[in-house]
């Protein structure tokens, strides 16, 4: 769907904001991302155990006082392991977007920009689109080594295809407008149309899409994690701590929940916090 | 119009080669050796080489594809390294248990996601909006690993109801439907969340228009204007999501054939890039390829028909 | 609106149905044997596959000349029903049963003994197990029940490899029919089963042999089978393997169970689980050709470092016990004073050690050399329960100052870096039956750089090797093994971790099923079994 942007900037951002303040479930989403950036910070301080200790007397219990969420099967405070494991989410969601939106961005303002690389970079799209996402990450990973940083690479790449398309458009609808043609006759550089025109208007969507893209590249890494091709042992890292826990949800199924409900709270602040920024940054704006 | 479906064939094959040979690359440039699997631990350095040789692993990647390209351009997709069966024997029928897998999904999400879609935006703003989409949002962001292990061990193992796993036949025998719920359930349920939502704002979207606003001026009674007219229009952006889905679907049934057991693509896919057995990684792609081209075309397609606004050059 | 009534209708009764209907069962096949596993078979060619997994269904499809009793000492007659060896060991000459046919029909004779043989051996075969046969110089079917086999040198493990499911005899015409879908897509043997259907990566289907009236000794049922089928379910989910047998009764009988659940499982009286011993050494091998390693001191240090009893009763639920050498203790040939010459579980020695190889304990307690840091990457693969044991050995490690990365591949990806020799330390597993198949394999030089993947040579462990292969002197034969066995744990180049358990655990109407312990099949021919109502 096409961006129903107008020209010049400043005006969608300031009445944006006021929006966005008043939607409670976004400012609940971005109040709970806050509070979890906060923690992955001081995780050594909110941590009350260290979340690699192996303590084989203690494994497998319930919530307990010493343990508020129980332990896994080696002992560890599975708390801790979740205070860590939130580093390990974040850095994922910002590193694994960071890579498509950086790339992706380029290439759809290159693609949207010249004709000669719109095809070929389309070309390149299409063929990556046309992999499920899960088995081009698992490729990925096979080729460059399991390990959560590669799994961060894989879900990265995946995602460009979706934010090539986006920027691409964005730059498309731009380009014909009247104001831009105005300005290219008066001899504005390519580098300054999109500086001060593409890139503004495109803002907008790629904010939305960013954010909820982290949701979707926290839940892809914690996939991958499960499939056993993400964090390595004795990382926390949320979907490996489930996939240790998968076998045993019979008996001890607090092993597996816990990690699954932090990648649930994660997630939906993302989404809460992605929604709520599509509504206010225009409230005709859909995906 | 048909110059434009012709192209649009045509521009197919690139697309699809494209990939094939993208896949091969990256599979053969990567360590891994599936004759080692198959020699097991203790075999020594020369019978594990001749067993390489055996399958042509040592020849130069080009010759390889090129001996690959042109097999398959004959029908013969190869066999698999592991299990020595045809790929297209393989994959075909991994690809149709899938199928199965994702269309029983589909339709069930279909069938729950658009009418909560509908029902919330026809209400916009009642309790029953706000409490549709705010389950739906919740549901967006479970993983699904955990629901399918939730849905299976709460239906099938508490309360008996359901088959545990495995694929039970044919999808027209008692067996088989009964084995198809459990997985079809945990992968479409994550789809409906998304369908609810996406209907809903397409539709509000579609309200919003002009000549909706002109139908109700004409004093169109409101189930009409919303059926005929908005419905229509909005189904367009629902249908290509649908179609972009699809093709994900086919690698995000991964974890769901995983925990049930389901033979499908998605496991093969991935038993198969774990294990290097590069024609069946081969033949997977080349279906899922083939499969996505062939569903945006159809969604496009499907588009037209549905906004004769569209005009193809 | 009365479409959309229909539409809702019809979902509600569909829903009804599903609900309502019966939910099919194992029992609802009766005299059904139901095997649960993680992964499949892909091939049931003997000549074309290694794994485990295709052994246990060839001993079903298949027969061999003899074949191993349940002591693992014992060779008893199968096909052959006696044999004898000429005084200089190199003339092997079995008679064979009467009236054994195929699964097709075609009579068995001594000729398909030669073919099956042949084929083994023919480098255009490629078998992954060929070496199992290298001294083997000719195969002669002298007459329809007779033949004779002809070794290079006296050998003391040509029975025991005839015995292995790669020795099983295959019917010339079936393959020549079927050729490359030859054990896939047909199976022709003499064995109790026959092959029926195979659903890849779901099941596999074998029905009864009613012609089967060739049983070995072995067992006390000689003719056909009980069971009328039995069908192998292919689970990769740890849980629902767990379900189906708990619950579900979608499979009686599982070997892939989580120790975890042990404890509970033996308690339900709808089960039962039965222990063997399998012999098996699950080891950490270390590259001598990586510098780090090289040295001796660090090697010890490891050894004294990992409290292999942890590793037992934590992770395996005791079901196991540490291991002290490279021979497991159940195999004829073990070292028997194991004790006296192997690392006890000391981290006082361990750090004495390290401190007289000059690795001082760093800031964050990891020892430091010249700058370097005492990091180990180990290789294992991902999956059978070696990243448990790498966490627990990790945490081990780090007591005594030395860091461990763990570097977790898929199988297909590992062997290759093992063979590129790319490794300091890997994490690996055997089954053997004799000491040879253990040391000959893993440290005769000339069996660098695979599978001696540890870069181990030393020639007056390569004499005794090869000698214990001709020697027939039984007291030599224990002083040879003892001896490579000494060196091998005075090197260091291992640290044994621990001699597994095995586990069957199976729904309690099932009877007569007796575990067997040869190349850790667990499953031998299913002849005695049969399911109680």
């Amino acid at each position: 769907m096409a961006v129903t942007a107008e020209s010049p900037a400043a005006r969608p951002h300031s009445d944006a904001w006021g929006r966005l303040r008043r939607d409670g479930a976004s400012m609940a989403g971005a109040a709970c991302l806050a509070a979890l950036v906060l923690i992955a910070i001081f995780a050594p301080l909110v941590a009350p155990q260290d979340p690699i200790r192996v303590a084989m007397r203690e494994r497998l219990q319930t919530p307990s006082r010493a343990h508020w969420l129980g332990t896994d099967q080696f002992g560890r405070d599975i708390l801790s392991r979740i205070v860590y494991g939130t580093r390990v989410s974040l850095t994922v969601g910002l590193i694994a977007v960071g890579i498509g939106l950086g790339l992706g961005a380029t290439l759809g303002l290159v693609a949207g920009f010249s004709r000669r690389l719109d095809y070929p970079i389309i070309a390149v799209m299409d063929v990556l689109l046309s992999f499920p996402q899960i088995l081009l990450a698992i490729a990925i990973v096979a080729a460059l080594g399991p390990g959560i940083f590669n799994a961060m690479i894989a879900v990265g790449i995946g995602a460009v295809p979706g934010f090539t398309r986006i920027t691409r458009s964005s730059t498309l609808s731009i380009r014909e407008r009247d104001y831009v043609e105005a300005a290219r006759a008066l001899g504005a550089t390519s580098g300054r149309i999109i500086r001060r025109h593409v890139l503004p208007n495109a803002a907008a969507p790629l904010i939305v899409i960013s954010t909820l893209s982290m949701a979707g590249a926290i839940l892809a890494a914690a996939i991958l994690s499960f499939l056993g091709l993400g964090a390595r042992p004795p990382m926390a890292e949320w979907g490996a701590m489930a996939a240790e826990g998968r076998g045993l949800i019979a008996q001890y199924p607090h092993v597996a929940t816990f990690p699954s409900l932090a990648i649930f709270v994660v997630v939906l602040a993302f989404n809460l916090l992605g929604d709520g920024l599509r509504d206010a940054l225009d409230p005709q704006l859909e995906d | 119009m048909r110059v434009y479906i012709a192209r649009r064939l045509l521009l197919t094959v690139p697309t699809i080669l494209g990939t094939s040979l993208l896949v091969f690359l990256i599979l053969h440039l990567v360590p891994g050796d599936p004759a080692s699997v198959i020699a097991g631990p203790t075999a020594p350095a020369d019978v594990v080489a001749n067993i390489r040789t055996q399958l042509g692993l040592d020849q130069p990647i080009l010759v390889q594809y090129w001996r690959y390209l042109s097999s398959a351009l004959h029908g013969d997709l190869g066999r698999s390294i592991l299990s020595r069966r045809q790929v297209s024997d393989e994959v075909a029928g991994a690809f149709l248990n899938t199928l199965e897998l994702v269309i029983a999904a589909r339709v069930w999400s279909l069938l729950i996601g658009i009418p909560i879609g509908v029902l919330a935006a026809a209400r916009r703003r009642s309790i029953f909006d706000k409490l549709s989409m705010v389950t739906a949002l919740l549901g967006l962001s479970l993983p699904i690993f955990w629901i399918g292990l939730m849905a299976m061990w709460l239906f099938a193992v508490k309360l008996g109801w359901l088959p545990i796993s495995g694929r039970g036949g044919p999808i027209w025998t008692g067996a088989g439907l009964l084995h198809l719920v459990l997985p079809a359930l945990t992968l479409g349920g994550v789809q409906v969340p998304a369908l609810a939502r996406l209907t809903r704002s397409s539709l509000l979207e579609a309200l919003s228009q002009d000549y909706v606003r002109t139908a109700r001026a004409k004093g169109l009674a409101e189930r009409l204007v919303v059926a005929k007219h908005a419905l229509k229009n909005a189904m367009l952006p629902v249908v290509t999501v649908i179609g972009l889905q699809f093709a994900g679907l086919l690698g995000g049934a991964v974890v769901t054939e995983t925990i049930f057991s389901w033979p499908g693509l998605g496991r093969l896919a991935v038993t198969a890039i774990l294990t290097r057995d590069f024609p069946i990684v081969q033949g997977t792609i080349l279906v899922s390829a083939v499969t996505f081209v062939t569903i945006n075309l159809l969604t496009d397609f499907l588009y037209a028909v549905l906004d004769p606004r569209i005009k193809y050059t | 609106m009365s479409s959309r009534t229909a539409w809702w209708t019809a979902l509600a009764v569909a829903l009804l149905l599903v609900i309502a209907g019966p939910r099919p069962t194992a029992h609802a096949q009766p005299n059904t044997l139901i095997i649960g596993q993680p992964t499949d078979a892909d091939s049931l060619d003997p000549h074309k596959v290694s794994a485990v997994i295709a052994v246990e269904r060839m001993y079903n499809l298949y027969d061999t000349l003899v074949n191993l009793d349940f002591d693992m000492q014992t060779i008893t007659p199968g096909l052959a029903e006696s044999w004898t060896i000429s005084p200089d060991g190199k003339l092997y000459t079995f008679k064979l049963k009467r009236g054994v046919k195929f699964h097709s029909g075609k009579p068995f004779t001594a000729q398909d003994v030669k073919y099956s043989f042949d084929r083994w051996r023919d480098p255009a075969t490629a078998s992954p197990t060929r070496s199992r046969v290298a001294e083997v110089e000719e195969v002669i079917a002298k007459d329809d029940q007779t033949v004779v086999i002809r070794t290079k040198d006296r050998s003391n493990y040509l029975l025991f490899n005839l015995a292995s499911g790669f020795a099983s005899i295959v019917n010339s015409e079936a393959i020549k029919q079927h050729g490359a879908n030859y054990g896939t897509l047909a199976v022709d043997g003499t064995g109790p089963f026959k092959f029926k259907e195979w659903v890849l990566r779901d099941r596999f289907v074998v029905e009864r042999n009613p012609e089967y009236r060739w049983g070995p000794p072995m067992f006390k049922n000689r003719g056909p089978a009980t069971l009328e089928r039995v069908v192998w379910r292919v689970i990769p989910e740890d849980a629902t393997r767990l379900f189906e047998l708990e619950q579900g009764g979608g499979i009686n009988v599982s070997r892939w169970i989580a120790f975890s659940e042990l404890p509970r499982l033996r308690k339900d009286p709808k089960l039962r689980v039965v222990d063997y011993k399998v012999g098996y050494v699950v080891y950490l091998g270390f590259n001598m050709n990586k510098e780090l390693v090289q040295d001796i001191h660090v090697r010890r240090a490891v050894n004294y470092a990992v409290k292999k009893d942890d590793i037992v009763n934590e992770i395996f639920y005791g079901v196991g016990t540490p291991a002290q050498g490279p021979v497991s203790p159940i195999v004829a040939g073990t070292l028997k004073d194991v004790g006296k010459v192997a690392y006890e579980y000391s981290p006082a020695k361990a750090r004495a050690q390290l401190d007289e190889a000059g690795w001082k304990p760093g800031p964050d307690g990891i020892r430091v050399k010249n700058g370097k840091r005492l990091v180990l990457p180990i290789h294992a693969i991902a999956g059978y329960g070696y990243p448990d044991t790498l966490t627990l050995i990790q945490a081990q490690l780090r007591e005594v100052g030395i860091d461990v990365e763990q570097v977790l591949l898929e199988e297909a990806a590992i062997w290759g870096r093992l063979a590129a020799g790319e490794h300091t330390v890997f994490a690996m597993g055997n089954p053997h039956s004799n000491p040879d198949e253990i040391l000959m394999f893993y440290f005769h030089s000339r069996n660098r750089p695979t599978p001696n993947r540890f870069g181990f040579s030393d020639p007056k462990v390569d004499a005794l090797l090869d000698e214990g292969r001709t020697n027939p002197d039984k007291k030599r034969l224990e002083e040879i093994y003892a001896e490579v066995q000494k060196k091998v744990i005075e090197s260091a180049v291992w640290v044994p971790l621990w001699h597994p358990g095995r586990v069957m655990i199976m729904n309690a109407h099932v009877t007569g099923l007796r575990p067997h312990a040869v190349y850790d099949v667990g499953y031998h021919k299913l002849v005695d079994v049969s399911i109680a109502p």
